[in-house]
């Protein structure tokens, strides 16, 4: 039964492969219905993956965009004869880490009355709010709590630094490493 | 922040037809016959061949060994260079890691070569600037390099530098093994010295001449 299950899943990947590869195809050869049912598709997909790993947040959102900018910026380097996940899921996972990198804290995605009332939720701890995060449950505590309070909910460091009991420096190396361990995590990944 | 909608019209009405790319294999090959070629034929210009080189190739086998993996090192690297410009390739840690570890064991045969040379040391050969020559033609050919990966999309760009400078540097670094005096001292600071330096080249421009992707 549940072989049966996967068949079908495989065989459903490599119709949405042959699919994809198709659409990018036409896609370099000009054909603009067949790139924006593309990008429609694979925003999805991206989505999906996304919220897998990170929970629901708008650094989600986010990092589909970004990554949607990405392949329309590298669609040349797209080869027919290779398959087209590998290729979308690199350039996915290093957006995202490039995101997080990038994301500021206060001001860059949430407004500070946003983060108050954030802060009064119940759900404003920062592990209530990712039940739907695996990769962010995959560090370590104290390394995914620095990287929540910073590039997710968009507290400063200082602020973060101050709701964890150490120091500015201690908490930006925190984030850091979070960073890495997730980069690791997220290139050691099989399509 | 825009909707996703909005973000796929746009991006759809501005499609142009991508200018149809060489592969990968076809563009790392493009760049070694034409890093070869400059190299060979500007080094020449300047000075001739090490007299006696192809008697050693032929006669010394570790010599000849040397050269053969230095060659092949640097194929290696140019072909993680380019390589690095097709995204989902495979992990670029372990391929860099690969090239790098190429380029450091053919730098090892030197290192070992201070304590028993694979040749005779002998000044016979010497090229007084072969260490601007290095690093002249090595910026030559990262140039060529960059400009090429840059109508690929090379992720990590500085990465990808570093990479395609270590390539580029590896093909004068080689042919100043049969060009230059034979001292394995003299080889690894004049010849082999230049390499990281343009390497660390590559890393400082990569971000500067990929783009973005």
């Amino acid at each position: 039964m549940a072989d049966g299950r996967e068949e079908q899943a495989a065989v459903g990947r490599e119709e949405e492969e042959s699919r994809w590869s198709e659409w990018m195809r036409r896609a370099n050869d000009g054909d603009e219905s067949a790139y924006a049912a593309l990008l429609e598709e694979i925003g999805v997909v991206m989505e999906q993956y996304l919220r897998r790993r990170f929970g629901n947040s708008d650094f989600v959102e986010d990092c589909v965009q970004e990554s949607l900018l990405s392949i329309h910026r590298a669609r040349a380097s797209y080869d027919p004869k290779r398959r087209f996940r590998p290729w979308m899921f690199t350039i996915v996972r290093h957006k995202a880490i490039d995101l997080l990198r990038r994301r500021g804290t206060r001001g860059a995605h949430e407004a500070p009355e946003a983060i108050a009332e954030d802060a009064a939720s119940p759900e404003s701890e920062p592990g209530a709010a990712l039940q739907a995060a695996q990769l962010l449950r995959t560090l370590e505590p104290k390394y995914r709590d620095a990287l929540v309070l910073t590039k997710l909910q968009g507290h400063s460091l200082a602020e973060a630094a101050e709701q964890m009991g150490v120091t500015t420096m201690a908490m930006k190396s925190r984030v850091h490493r979070a960073i890495r361990q997730l980069q690791q995590i997220l290139e050691g990944e099989e399509d | 922040m825009r909707s996703r909608s909005d973000l796929i019209r746009e991006l759809a009405s501005e499609l142009e037809p991508a200018p149809r790319l060489r592969s990968v294999r076809q563009l790392a090959l493009l760049w070694w016959i034409g890093a070869w070629l400059f190299v060979v034929a500007a080094s020449l210009w300047v000075a001739p061949l090490r007299p006696g080189v192809g008697d050693q190739l032929l006669h010394a086998p570790r010599f000849a060994a040397e050269t053969l993996f230095g060659l092949l090192a640097g194929a290696l690297t140019i072909g993680v260079a380019f390589g690095l410009g097709s995204p989902g390739s495979g992990s670029p840690r372990r391929r860099i890691g690969l090239a790098l570890g190429a380029l450091a064991v053919w730098t090892g045969a030197y290192l070992y070569g201070l304590f028993d040379p694979a040749l005779e040391p002998s000044e016979m050969g010497a090229r007084p600037l072969c260490f601007g020559e290095v690093l002249i033609y090595g910026f030559a050919t990262l140039t060529a390099g960059l400009l090429l990966l840059r109508r690929l999309a090379p992720l990590a760009r500085w990465r990808a530098g570093f990479v395609m400078g270590a390539a580029a540097s590896a093909v004068p670094a080689l042919f100043m093994q049969l060009a230059c005096m034979y001292i394995p001292s003299h080889i690894l600071i004049f010849h082999l010295g230049p390499v990281l330096g343009i390497a660390l080249l590559g890393a400082a421009a990569g971000p500067l001449l990929l783009r973005r992707i």
